[in-house]
C-alpha cells in the first residue's frame, strides 16, 4: 500500500509535465503506433471497441477519436459497436468479440475475481464516482446516519458503494432494486435512489423536481470514490501488442479533450449515433451528460462541483491514470461486501500506459 | 396671420396653437375611451375563447377520462377473482384471454407472480396476452426471465411498493407488447401465513396509447394552435413535433427554451393544476400564445391547449384597426375643421393689423383711404366682438387723422412765426457784420494811413540823405531806387506758419499762375504726411487782406524776393493712394 502512495504522489508531482506529454505523445503515438499496428503491409489495425451502454454523450470521447481521425491517425481501424444491457462488455471480452471496452472498476474487479476474465485496466477515464443518493428534503434525510429503516431504492449492479456507505455509518436501511427509472421514487414508492450524475438526476430535474427540494449525497464525500469507466482489455491483449494498447488509449484521451474543446460538433456525433441506434435524441440531455462527464474525467481541486473528496482533502487525479488510493478504497468495500474473495495487485491490475514514474 | 418679413416671429400662430389645443383635446377624450375599449374588448374576446377553450379540454379529457374509467374496473375485478380463490394455470389463463377479447379499449392483460408465489419453483410466473393484427387471433407468451425481471418494470414494482392500483408512466415496452402503452395496474393479495394479507403478484390492463394520442393530436385549436399531453413526469405524450413524444418533457424544452416560466407552468400541469397563462416558448419562434391546461384525473396526466395569440384576437384586431383609421380621419378633418375656423378668426385681426401697420408706417392717409373697405368688410363679420373692434379701430383712425390735420395746422402758424424771427435774426446778423466790416475797414486804412506814413517818413530820410550826398558826398555810386523792385501781390510767399495749437487747415497753401506747369518732383513726392492738410490755392490778395494772420507778410519787404517753397499741383484728397503718387 505504502508502494502504490509514493507512486500516486510521484504522479501528481509529475501530473503538469505529464499533461504536456500526453498532448505530445498523441502525435508522437500516430507514428510510432502507426508504424507498429500497420506493420510492413501499411495496413491499419483493425479493432472492435465496445462501450458498456448504449450510445450517450458518456462516450462522446471515443466518438470524437474516431470522427477527427486520431484512432486512424495512429494506426488503428476501430469499430466502435453499441453497447447495452444485451452485450456485457465483459462478456465480449472474454468471447474475442472485442479488443477493448469500457467498464466500472468494481465492476471489472468483480469479473476478475477467482478466475474470473483476466482483465487489466489500460486506462481509467472516469476519475470521480458520479453514483449519487438522491432524497427529498421532506422526507427527512439529511445524512447517511438517518437512514435506518428507510426505503432506498439501489441498482443491483452498484449496491456495493451503497452498502459501504450506510456500514461506514451503521445504519441499515431497506435496500430495493431499482428498476430502469425514477418513476417509484417520484411516486413516494421508496425515499433515497440511486442516481448518475450525469443522466438520471438531470431526467430527475426534468420531471419537474426542483434541485432544491433533494437532498444528494456524493460517495467521494464519505471517502467512497470508486472510480467508473476505464478501458480495459485482456491481459493477453496488453502482451502481445502494448503499443497497441498505448496507441488505442492515448487517441481515446486526445479524443475526449477535443469533445470537451469543441462540445457542439461532440454533441452531433453522440445525436447521429443515438438516432441511428432509434433512441430518443434529446439534445439537452446530451449536452447536460457531455459537461458532466467533463466534471468528472477531469476534476479539479479548485472546482467545487468537480473535485474529488478524498479523505477530507480535494485531490487532482491526473486524466487517464487509475488512482491507487482510489483502487484500494474500491478492492477493500469489494472485498468487505464479498463480492471478490482476490484481487490482483495495483501494478499487475492497471498498466500505466502513459507515463513511467 | 401676416408677420413681417423684416422680423420674422417664429412663435406658433393662433391657427396653430388652436389646432394644438382642439386636436389634443379630442385625443384627450378619445385615447382613453380607445384604451379601456380595447383591453376590453380583449378581455371580453379572451374570457370568451378561454371559456370555450376550458369547454374544448373539459370535453377531450372526459372522453380520455371515458376510454380509461371502464378500464380500471377490468383488473380490479381479475384481481379480486384471483384473491378470492386458487386458480389453476388454465383458469389465469382463459381470465386473462377473455379480459383482452371481451375489452376492445384493453391492449394487453398480464398477471404477473411473485417469485414461487404462483405455484413453487416458478420464480418468473407471467403469463401475458396481447392483441396482434385486426383480424388474427391474440397473441401470448410468457414473459419473465433473467432478461426481463419484470419485478423492476414500472408497471410491476410501483403498484407492489405502493400497494396500491395506478397507472404507469407510458413507456415502449419492448419486452412484451412493443408498443406505446400505458398499464393499469392492481396488486393482489393473499393472507401470508402470519394471515396477514401479503403482495403476491400484480394484474394488469394495458392501454395502447396510438389512438388516444390521435385523438389529442386532432383536437382543433383554433387554426394553427395545438393540444398536448403531457405524462405525470411531465413527458409529452402527444406533440405537433414528433420527436419530442415520448422523448422530452416540457421541462426539457423549459431548459432549452431558458425559460423558467414554462418550467413552473409545467410544473402546475403536473401538480394537477388547471388554469389558463400567457406564455412564450410552445409555439416556434418564441411566439406568444395562450395556454389553457387541464388535468387528466385517472392517470395524472395534463391536457394543454395552445392557443396562439394573433389568431386568438384576430378579429378583434381587425376591428381595432378598422377603429383606428376611422379615428385617424376623424383628426385630420377635425385639423382642416380647426384651419378654416381659426382663419375665419383671423383674417379680421389680418385687417385691423394691415391698417394698423399703415398707420405706424406713417401713411395714415392711405389707412383713411383703405377705411371704406374696412368697414365694408366688417360689417359682414358674423361675430359681434370683431364688429365692435373692427368699428372702434375705425373710429380710431378717424379720429386720429382729424386729430393730426389740426396739429398740422397749428404747426404751420408756428413755423410763419418762426420764420418771420428767423429773417429778424439773419437782418440783425447782416446789420453786426456790416458793422464788423466797417470797423474793420477803419482799422485797415488805419493800419494803411500807418504804412503810408512810413514810407512817406522814409521817402523823406531817403530824400534827406539824397540831399546830403549830392556831388561831393562820398559813397553814392548807385542810386538807391536802382536797386529796389516792387513785389507783386500774386507772387508766391511763405506758407503762413500755424500759431501753436491751431488746425492745419488754417495753413495757406502756395499758389502761383506760374506754377501750372507742376515739376516731376511734386509728382511724385508726397507733399504732405497724412496728418498734413492738403494746400489750398491762396486766395486772392483782396481777400487775404480779411485775414487776421496776412497783413504783415502781404505786402513783401522790398530788400528780397521770397522764394517759391511750394510748387503748385492739382488738388488731390489727403494721403491719396500710392497708386496715385507713383
Amino acid at each position: 500500500m505504502g508502494q502504490i502512495r509514493q507512486i500516486s504522489q510521484i504522479a501528481a508531482r509529475w501530473r503538469w509535465a505529464l499533461a504536456a506529454a500526453l498532448l505530445l505523445a498523441v502525435a508522437g503515438t500516430a507514428g510510432a503506433a502507426d508504424a507498429q499496428a500497420t506493420g510492413a503491409t501499411g495496413a491499419a489495425r483493425r479493432i472492435v471497441f465496445l462501450p458498456q451502454w448504449v450510445p450517450q454523450a458518456q462516450f462522446a470521447g471515443y466518438y470524437m477519436a474516431q470522427a477527427k481521425g486520431l484512432y486512424a491517425a495512429s494506426g488503428l481501424d476501430v469499430e466502435i459497436r453499441r453497447g447495452g444491457q444485451d452485450q456485457p462488455p465483459s462478456a465480449a471480452l472474454e468471447q474475442g468479440t472485442a479488443d477493448f471496452a469500457t467498464m466500472f472498476l468494481a465492476t471489472a474487479l468483480e469479473r476478475r475475481n477467482k478466475g474470473g476474465i483476466p482483465l487489466v485496466n489500460i486506462a481509467q477515464i472516469v476519475q470521480r464516482s458520479s453514483l449519487l443518493l438522491v432524497a427529498r428534503k421532506s422526507s427527512g434525510l439529511a445524512s447517511p446516519a438517518d437512514f435506518n429503516g428507510r426505503k432506498v431504492s439501489v441498482w443491483p449492479e452498484f449496491e456495493v458503494q451503497t452498502k459501504a456507505l450506510f456500514r461506514k455509518f451503521n445504519v441499515t436501511p431497506r435496500l430495493i432494486p431499482q428498476g430502469a427509472t425514477l418513476n417509484l421514487f417520484l411516486r413516494g414508492g421508496v425515499d433515497a435512489a440511486s442516481a448518475m450524475w450525469y443522466n438520471e438526476y438531470h431526467t430527475l430535474i426534468n420531471t419537474g423536481v426542483e434541485e432544491k427540494e433533494l437532498t444528494v449525497f456524493r460517495y467521494d464525500a464519505f471517502d467512497l470514490n470508486f472510480p467508473e469507466d476505464g478501458i480495459y482489455c485482456r491481459d493477453e491483449t496488453l502482451r502481445r501488442d502494448p503499443a497497441l494498447c498505448r496507441a488505442f488509449v492515448v487517441a481515446s484521451l486526445e479524443g475526449w479533450r477535443q469533445a470537451f474543446a469543441q462540445p457542439e460538433a461532440a454533441l452531433d456525433l453522440v445525436m447521429k449515433e443515438r438516432t441511428a441506434a432509434n433512441l430518443p435524441a434529446t439534445r439537452i440531455h446530451q449536452r447536460w451528460m457531455l459537461d458532466r462527464m467533463h466534471d468528472i474525467i477531469l476534476p479539479s481541486a479548485t472546482g467545487t462541483g468537480s473535485s474529488i473528496r478524498m479523505a477530507g482533502e480535494l485531490k487532482t487525479p491526473v486524466m487517464g491514470m487509475l488512482s491507487a488510493d482510489d483502487y484500494a478504497v474500491v478492492v477493500c468495500e469489494l472485498k468487505t461486501c464479498g463480492i471478490i474473495t482476490d484481487a490482483p495487485e495495483y501494478g499487475k491490475f492497471y498498466e500505466n500506459l502513459l507515463f513511467t514514474p | 396671420m401676416k408677420t413681417s418679413s423684416s422680423h420674422p416671429d417664429r412663435r406658433a400662430s393662433l391657427a396653430t396653437l388652436l389646432g394644438l389645443f382642439l386636436i389634443l383635446g379630442a385625443a384627450v377624450i378619445i385615447i382613453p375611451v380607445f384604451s379601456y375599449n380595447f383591453t376590453a374588448s380583449r378581455r371580453t374576446v379572451r374570457d370568451g375563447v378561454e371559456r370555450n377553450t376550458q369547454q374544448l379540454a373539459a370535453a377531450t379529457v372526459n372522453r380520455i377520462v371515458a376510454a380509461l374509467a371502464p378500464v380500471e374496473r377490468i383488473p380490479r375485478l381479475a384481481a379480486r377473482t384471483l384473491e378470492e380463490r386458487n386458480v389453476s394455470e388454465a383458469e389465469l389463463l382463459d381470465l386473462l384471454r377473455n379480459t383482452v377479447e371481451l375489452n376492445p379499449e384493453v391492449y394487453g392483460s398480464t398477471a404477473a407472480f411473485e417469485p414461487d408465489a404462483f405455484k413453487p419453483g416458478t420464480p418468473y410466473f407471467c403469463p401475458y396476452y396481447c392483441r396482434a393484427a385486426p383480424g388474427k387471433p391474440l397473441k401470448f407468451q410468457w414473459c419473465g426471465g433473467p432478461d426481463y425481471q419484470y419485478f423492476f418494470y414500472d408497471w410491476y414494482q410501483i403498484p407492489r411498493e405502493l400497494d396500491a392500483p395506478t397507472w404507469s408512466e407510458p413507456f415502449c415496452d419492448k419486452g412484451a407488447g412493443n408498443v406505446v402503452m400505458t398499464t393499469y395496474s392492481v396488486p393482489f393479495h393473499r393472507p401470508g401465513k402470519t394471515g396477514a394479507a401479503a403482495g403476491i403478484g400484480v394484474i394488469t390492463a394495458d392501454i395502447e396509447l396510438a389512438w388516444l394520442c390521435d385523438m389529442v393530436a386532432k383536437t382543433r385549436v383554433l387554426d394553427t394552435g395545438y393540444a398536448f399531453l403531457l405524462s405525470r413526469n411531465g413527458v409529452f405524450l402527444t406533440h405537433p413535433d414528433q420527436r419530442r413524444i415520448m422523448n422530452e418533457s416540457i421541462f426539457d424544452l423549459a431548459e432549452e427554451q431558458n425559460s423558467p416560466e414554462l418550467r413552473r407552468i409545467g410544473r402546475d400541469m403536473i401538480r394537477g393544476r388547471q388554469g389558463t397563462v400567457d406564455v412564450r416558448g410552445l409555439l416556434g419562434g418564441n411566439r406568444p400564445c395562450r395556454l389553457a391546461y387541464a388535468p387528466v384525473p385517472l392517470t395524472g396526466w395534463s391536457l394543454g391547449l395552445v392557443l396562439p395569440e394573433p389568431e386568438l384576437y384576430a378579429q378583434l384586431d381587425a376591428l381595432n384597426r378598422r377603429l383606428l383609421l376611422i379615428a385617424a380621419a376623424g383628426f385630420v378633418a377635425l385639423f382642416l375643421l380647426v384651419l378654416l375656423l381659426s382663419r375665419f378668426l383671423t383674417r379680421p385681426l389680418q385687417r385691423i393689423s394691415t391698417l394698423a401697420e399703415h398707420i405706424a408706417s406713417g401713411n395714415l392717409e392711405r389707412a383713411v383711404a383703405d377705411l371704406p373697405v374696412f368697414e365694408a368688410q366688417a360689417a359682414k363679420l358674423q361675430a359681434r366682438e370683431y364688429r365692435t373692434l373692427s368699428g372702434a379701430f375705425a373710429a380710431m383712425v378717424r379720429s386720429l387723422h382729424s386729430l393730426i390735420a389740426q396739429v398740422r395746422h397749428s404747426g404751420i402758424q408756428v413755423q410763419s412765426v418762426s420764420t418771420e424771427i428767423s429773417a429778424s435774426a439773419r437782418q440783425l446778423e447782416a446789420t453786426v457784420a456790416e458793422q464788423a466790416a466797417a470797423t474793420q475797414q477803419v482799422s485797415a486804412t488805419s493800419r494803411q494811413i500807418s504804412t503810408r506814413s512810413r514810407d512817406l517818413a522814409a521817402a523823406m530820410g531817403d530824400v534827406t540823405a539824397l540831399a546830403s550826398a549830392m556831388p561831393g558826398a562820398p559813397g553814392n555810386a548807385r542810386a538807391p531806387w536802382a536797386r529796389w523792385k516792387p513785389t507783386s501781390a500774386s507772387s508766391w510767399q511763405a506758407p503762413a506758419r500755424s500759431p501753436p495749437g491751431s488746425t492745419p487747415s488754417t495753413r495757406t497753401p502756395p499758389t502761383s499762375a506760374a506754377s501750372s506747369a507742376p515739376s516731376p518732383r511734386s509728382q511724385t513726392r508726397p507733399i504732405c504726411s497724412p496728418s498734413t492738410p492738403p494746400l489750398r490755392r491762396k486766395k486772392p490778395a483782396a481777400t487775404a487782406w480779411a485775414s487776421p494772420w496776412s497783413p504783415a507778410k502781404s505786402v513783401a519787404w522790398p530788400t528780397r524776393p521770397p522764394r517759391p517753397r511750394w510748387t503748385s499741383r492739382p488738388w488731390s484728397p489727403p494721403c491719396a493712394a500710392p497708386s496715385a503718387m507713383a
